[in-house]
């Protein structure tokens, strides 16, 4: 963000400059200086994080590489399914379990629910 | 950049796609059993590899034992509930009470008994591999299932073998 230092000598301003009262003494050119560190600040880039740089420099340059992005989507390919395979074994096996359990307690009335 | 995003992207709603197509192929025999009229038909259906005569049959038989056995549970929860009110004024064994303890004993053999044909009978509708997986089935998981008596201090937490149906 860029300030605007077009008023830096407007009449206002040296007006309420004027009226500041101070008992030490400024060192010399002292508004000057000021003013040189002020448009210092503004001219030095924006710090971005080293991790930031990294990713957009995959992104980039190596993630459309032909071989690292046929890797890349077969490697999320391949875990989405092995996640769906594990957790539809776990569903299935739940699901049967209590079917079980169902026929069993339906033709064994001495079958014992367990208490909570 | 631009290009980069886009693979990115193209990976992570791959994975996604990937996840539900195998998670939807995966639990499709479940999901039928579930919406099945009779699920836990399904399951022994599925279970036991049953073809379709297999499993009528056998849906025959459930649907014949059923209102049978729970007349009988209906029976033996009579008996318990006047056994309870003759035990609660009773001081001693009284010729009563010891024709209801054998009543129920006998309601309850009968019902041990009649619950054994049916598991026979089921096993025999099966094809012969799958009607001994089903007999040794029932044996491990229903009232058969050899269970230690018990005579000490967790005597609480033996459970009942009460007739009831779910």
């Amino acid at each position: 963000m860029r300030i605007d230092n077009s008023n830096r000598n407007t009449p206002p301003l040296r007006a309420l400059l004027k009226e500041w009262k101070q008992e030490a003494s400024l060192p010399p050119r002292f508004q000057e200086q000021v003013w040189r560190r002020i448009e210092r600040a503004e001219a030095a880039p924006v710090p971005s994080f080293w991790l930031t740089k990294v990713f957009a420099n995959c992104l980039t340059n190596l993630l459309p590489r032909p071989a690292l992005a046929t890797a890349y989507v077969a490697l999320l390919l391949a875990i989405g399914a092995s996640v769906g395979w594990s957790q539809a074994r776990q569903e299935t096996a739940r699901v049967t379990g209590e079917l079980s359990a169902r026929y069993a307690e339906e033709v064994d009335p001495y079958q014992t629910t367990p208490q909570p | 950049m631009k290009r980069g995003l886009t693979i990115l992207a193209l990976g992570v709603v791959g994975a996604v796609v990937a996840y539900c197509c195998v998670y939807l192929a995966g639990t499709a025999k479940p999901r039928a059993m579930l919406q099945s009229p009779k699920p836990e038909l399904a399951w022994l259906k599925q279970e036991f590899n049953l073809g379709d005569a297999e499993f009528t049959r056998i849906s025959e038989l459930h649907a014949g034992y059923l209102p049978q056995c729970k007349d009988r549970c209906r029976r033996i929860n009579e008996l318990n509930n006047r056994l309870s009110e003759v035990l609660a004024s009773a001081t001693q064994v009284t010729t009563e009470i010891e024709k209801l303890l054998s009543e129920r004993a006998q309601m309850r053999a009968t019902c041990q008994s009649e619950m054994i044909k049916h598991f026979f009978e089921v096993s025999r509708t099966m094809p012969p591999e799958q009607g001994k997986r089903y007999l040794a089935w029932v044996w491990g998981n229903t009232c058969f299932r050899e269970q230690a008596m018990n005579h000490g201090t967790n005597s609480h937490a033996t459970t009942t073998n009460r007739a009831q149906h779910p």
